[in-house]
């Protein structure tokens, strides 16, 4: 696949570049892992399969479980590109959009987000519940649809290139504890909006919880631990 | 009344697709595909739902004929299977392919360059030539949703499109 050909970057991460383009004329997002030089090129090519399975599984696994992601049109090994829907149209990232909310005039942003932190919390205890990790929750990556019916904001989650199954109480605490940092370092006084979520986490997730949100506290015990000392 | 589409511009490779309606003589259409006297993809219309989901299946089919790595005899039982999100290559052709008793069929052919193609299987297939754009008309999306898994909880986020192309594309790293 010729993919600078009628395509535009959109991002240069620490993994992939992602290209907009068209695929089989439609509007198409392109992820294309690069080589890591510094890897074994053997190791560097099983290590990227891998990684795209695990992403293109996880897509389509949520998409099963009711979790908006985007389909996905083609994966191709041999040029490391994944070919997936683009669901940017009438779409913006959380992040984006909660920086919207809270330099609005809105004087009760709390209220304003908390659907949609509730939604979260539940498409998370979802993914746990089907023993689905996804490895890189952050704001940035989760996509809010500007519906027509504003009551219920539509949250797309993309980015499932750290994603594994079969994740541990532990795992699932991490998962919940990185978004928690990337959550409250990039939107500040947040920290009432986040226990939404994880009171929502706690509700859908049911039996079981307390021992994911055990670990979370073990965690950030860790974490806080580490500031201190470091 | 054929409509060709280019399949993703590195492959350099064009399908045709032809529908037909009032078939009568699907048995031996079949009889005929199985000896290797006719070249070309038979598909059930009513387990399309978009031109898209063949354009996806074809694609990667002939990616996996470029790149010597075909699950199935050929390139045109390749479609077939690849539209199936089953990894049992029996039943998807079985599931996707012209049944004895079908009466409206949908015939794919690759570079069809100056239509001798679809000519010479028109010339076999008894029935009518029909409109692609009436595709619709065949399309049964009970069955679809039967065939492709489809549940409840999966409606309610995304296109039925994207769910049934999402499985074609990563049939073989999944199990549904
Ligand atoms: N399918 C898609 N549809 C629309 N936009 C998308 C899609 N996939 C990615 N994007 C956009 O591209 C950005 C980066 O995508 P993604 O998170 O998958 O790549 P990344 O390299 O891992 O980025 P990061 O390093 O920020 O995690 C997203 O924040 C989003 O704005
Ligand atoms: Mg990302």
């Amino acid at each position: 696949m010729d993919i600078a050909d009628n395509k535009q970057l959109v991002k240069q991460g620490a993994e992939a570049k992602i290209f907009k383009g068209s695929f089989l004329r439609k509007p198409a997002m392109f992820k294309e892992r690069f080589r890591k030089t510094y890897r074994h090129p053997i190791l560097d090519e099983s290590i990227t399969k891998e990684r795209m399975k695990a992403e293109a599984r996880s897509l389509v696994r949520c998409r099963m479980l009711g979790i908006h992601t985007p389909a996905v049109y083609s994966i191709d090994f041999s040029t490391r590109v994944i070919i997936m829907e683009d669901v940017s149209e009438d779409t913006q990232t959380m992040r984006m959009y909660i920086d919207n909310v809270q330099n609005s005039n809105k004087n009760d942003v709390l209220k304003e987000l908390k659907p949609l932190m509730e939604r979260v919390g539940q498409i998370i205890a979802t993914l746990h519940k089907n023993s689905i990790v996804h490895g890189d929750l952050t704001t940035s990556n989760m996509l809010v649809k500007l519906g027509r019916d504003r009551s219920t904001p539509e949250v797309i989650i993309i980015d499932f290139g750290l994603s594994y199954v079969d994740g541990s109480a532990e795992d699932k605490g991490v998962d919940l504890y990185v978004l928690e940092r990337a959550f409250l370092s990039t939107h500040p006084n947040t920290e009432e909006l986040f226990k939404t979520l994880l009171q929502s986490y706690r509700r859908n997730y049911g039996k079981g919880s307390s021992e994911v949100l055990n670990k979370l506290e073990e965690v950030r015990m860790r974490g806080r631990k580490r500031t201190m000392v470091g | 009344m054929s409509v060709t589409l280019e399949l993703d511009k590195s492959l350099k490779v064009k399908i045709t697709l032809t529908l037909f309606s009032d078939v009568t003589n699907s048995k031996e259409l079949r009889q005929k595909l199985v000896e290797g006297s006719l070249q070309c993809s038979i598909i059930k219309p009513s387990l399309v739902l978009d031109t898209f989901q063949l354009l996806v299946a074809a694609n990667k089919a002939v990616l996996s004929q470029q790149q010597g790595t075909l699950k199935t005899k050929g390139i045109y039982s390749e479609i077939l299977y690849n539209l199936s999100p089953s990894k049992n290559i029996t039943e998807s052709l079985k599931t996707f392919g012209i049944g004895e008793n079908d009466t409206s069929i949908l015939v794919l052919v690759l570079n069809d360059i100056d239509g001798t193609k679809v000519n010479s299987i028109s010339s076999v297939v008894k029935g009518k030539l029909a409109s692609l754009d009436t595709l619709n008309m065949h399309t049964n999306e009970q069955e679809i949703k039967k065939v492709y898994k489809i549940k409840e909880a999966e409606q309610n986020c995304g296109s039925l499109l994207g769910s049934l192309v999402s499985r074609i594309a990563v049939k073989e790293i999944i199990s549904i």
